[in-house]
């Protein structure tokens, strides 16, 4: 006679929710076997508890995602979700219980079997997830960014979720006001997914009750201290998993307009019950990522994956633009062989060939890196910012897109117009047709007078030798490319003539690329108060001492505090916050 | 309006804040500037919820950060008459 199978949930979820009928949805979605990685051997349960919705949520809403649903109701009639968590806690079933008390969150593809993974490490595991917020910027600042549902669904088409749950990492920022990754993997005040055996659960006494204030205050952070505290406990950090919270206005993260009085009440309740501060876990921690991909999906979502047709464009483009295809380096290579014949000089061309290898390792690392080997030697490339300045260019209009951050884009200095012409080309793979990319440029070179910082004999030099690109030339090559169209706009004259009147309304990105003080400068001084919130500023002579004091300069002046992050050798770039 | 004495409001601070970043009281003097603690604004508003809570009162937004130490946030309490 063989035993009964164990039909045991390994593990169960409890998920609150509160008028949550859009959100509700998707957080189910992301939960289910169909998009959940690697729990083919699990038997596992969500718990659903409505907390008094009008209309509550029904399991049979759900019977297409192959769950094993159940739908409670919580009938206290509180603003807190404490008394539907202690009340989904109860009727649980799993021998190890994971608490969502934010319905409106959806969950990365391995959170549960990653929560399942690390829980078998240690007798006494806390499993602590990183809370994400959907958006560039902290939904409580919707009303001053403009973030929507409506703009949330959008982000969400962007990604095609649910096809790569991991993409959501993608369109997501961290809790902090200056998120990093660091930030958003330690433990702090709580998390949103917190998985504990069920002894555990029992043991810490499951929700305060105490806590009533609307979306529960700091329930989950003082259940998530508490717990971190029980005696011979250990505390798993999932690395690479996290929860992504929906826009909503029934949480505690929208429950008060300023965020600033929210905290406070909460703060009063916290010391009302605990008599102590508030403040967050400070244990050591273990972190546990179960999959080596997953956190290089979080920063490289496409790598194995089929590369779509937009990204091969824009591949193609990034090759033509530092004509790394070569087939023009080998045409002027050429002519030059046929010069000098035909002047008579193959004596040169044999004299050359003793240190033609060491200078073709000069040329070709210079260009590699968008350096200047020789003001009189220009490369043949349409750019010379080189392939990390190039690739850095093109990811950040891939996320302006993505992160549905407004304005059009802006160049200031073009030269042969390669950078510019990957942003039309990031557009133009994208689809997008409302956005104008701007080409700043005198198309005479560089200004012969810039005043403190004049370096004439460089720049004559340089203007001579090719630095002064006209703007059919620009013009031509944009056609040629098939990126000419009523979107490119050209601003030719000096910066400081053309850029305080320009028709430009608001900026995502703004490249400068003018190499001196002035230019630099007048640039910023015309344009920076025109980038949105969320927009980047690039700097490509950021090496150049004349540029970088200005920028510091202007920096100074402006008191922005944002963090400059370094490309390469050469270039900056920094990200608007306010 | 509800008054407290400097001495009372001052051990109630030492004792929170020296809670709130995990050091022992004697780390939290008088003179020990806030930045050095590490508190943002963010933590400034909870430990004012906290103070409120405490005493039943109602204090500025912007208590904590106009005040660079404790001193001078007492101070700025006598100045408001919260402290007598």
């Amino acid at each position: 006679m063989s035993a009964a199978p164990d039909l045991t949930p390994v593990l169960t979820v409890v998920v609150i929710s509160f008028e949550m009928a859009r959100e509700l949805p998707r957080t189910l979605l992301s939960l289910s076997p169909g998009y959940q990685q690697g729990m083919e051997g699990h038997l596992y349960e969500v718990i659903v508890v409505d907390n008094g919705s009008a209309t509550p949520p029904v399991a049979a809403d759900f019977a297409g995602l192959g769950l094993d649903l159940r739908v409670l109701h919580c009938t206290t009639g509180t603003r807190s979700p404490v008394d539907a968590l202690n009340m989904g806690l109860a009727a649980s079933r799993g021998g190890l219980v994971c608490c969502m008390i934010d319905g409106a969150r959806m969950a990365s593809p391995g959170l549960l079997s990653a929560s399942i993974a690390a829980s078998r490490l240690h007798p006494r595991p806390i499993v602590f997830s990183a809370s994400m917020m959907l958006g560039h910027h902290p939904q409580w600042r919707a009303h001053e960014t403009g973030y929507s549902a409506a703009v949330e669904d959008a982000l969400l088409d962007s990604i095609r979720w649910p096809e790569d749950g991991y993409r959501l990492f993608e369109v997501s920022n961290g809790q902090s006001s200056a998120p990093s990754e660091l930030r958003w993997y330690a433990p702090g005040h709580e998390s949103n997914a917190v998985t504990l055996p069920r002894a555990l659960w029992d043991e810490v006494g499951g929700y305060d009750p105490g806590f009533q204030t609307a979306g529960g205050g700091f329930s989950s952070c003082d259940l998530f201290s508490r717990s971190a505290h029980l005696p011979g406990v250990q505390v798993i950090v999932l690395g690479g998993e996290a929860t992504f919270h929906q826009f909503h206005g029934k949480s505690a993260s929208t429950a008060h307009r300023d965020g600033l009085d929210q905290l406070r009440v909460f703060s009063q309740e916290y010391f009302r019950l605990r008599n102590c501060a508030f403040k967050p876990v400070r244990k050591p921690f273990w972190f546990f990522q179960m999959r080596n991909q997953v956190l290089q999906k979080t920063t490289n979502p496409t790598k194995g994956a089929a590369i779509p047709p937009e990204q091969r464009y824009l591949d193609l483009l990034e090759q033509r633009l530092l004509n790394s295809g070569a087939r023009e380096v080998e045409a002027h290579l050429r002519a030059l062989v046929a010069v000098l014949r035909a002047e008579g000089r193959a004596d040169l061309l044999k004299q050359s060939r003793a240190g033609r290898a060491y200078q073709l390792r000069r040329v070709i690392g210079a260009e590699q890196q968008g350096l200047l080997l020789d003001p009189t030697l220009l490369p043949s490339a349409l750019t010379m910012t080189g392939r990390r300045r190039l690739q850095y260019l093109r990811r950040c209009v891939e996320t302006v897109l993505n992160q549905a951050i407004p304005g059009d884009l802006v160049e200031c200095g073009i030269w042969r117009g390669g950078s510019a012409m990957m942003m039309a080309g990031v557009l133009v793979a994208r689809g997008d047709q409302e956005r104008k990319v701007w080409l700043a440029d005198s198309f005479e070179g560089l200004p012969r007078q810039d005043g403190d910082y004049d370096t004439t004999a460089q720049v004559d030099l340089l203007n001579a030798n090719g630095l002064a690109v006209t703007e059919a030339t620009v013009r031509a090559s944009f056609t040629e490319l098939g990126l000419m169209g009523d979107s490119i706009c050209f601003l030719p004259g000096w910066f400081c003539d053309t850029l305080p009147s320009a028709p430009i309304e608001r900026i995502a990105l703004l490249r400068l690329d003018g190499d001196h003080y002035s230019s630099t400068m007048d640039a910023l001084t015309a344009l920076y108060h025109k980038v949105v919130s969320g927009g980047f500023i690039i700097i490509d002579d950021y090496a150049l001492q004349p540029c970088a004091d200005a920028v510091n300069a202007f920096r100074e002046m402006r008191g922005i505090q944002e963090p400059m992050e370094r490309i390469d050798q050469m270039a900056m770039a920094w990200r608007k916050h306010v | 309006m509800k008054t407290f004495d400097a001495a009372q409001v001052q051990s109630w601070f030492t004792r929170y804040l020296a809670d709130f970043v995990d050091l022992p009281e004697s780390a939290v003097t008088l003179d020990t500037t806030f930045a050095k603690l590490g508190f943002d604004s963010v933590d400034s508003v909870i430990i004012s919820g906290a103070f409120e809570e405490a005493f039943d009162v109602e204090v500025d937004a912007t208590l904590f950060l106009r005040n660079d130490d404790l001193r001078s946030l007492i101070e700025d309490l006598r100045a408001s008459g919260l402290i007598a």
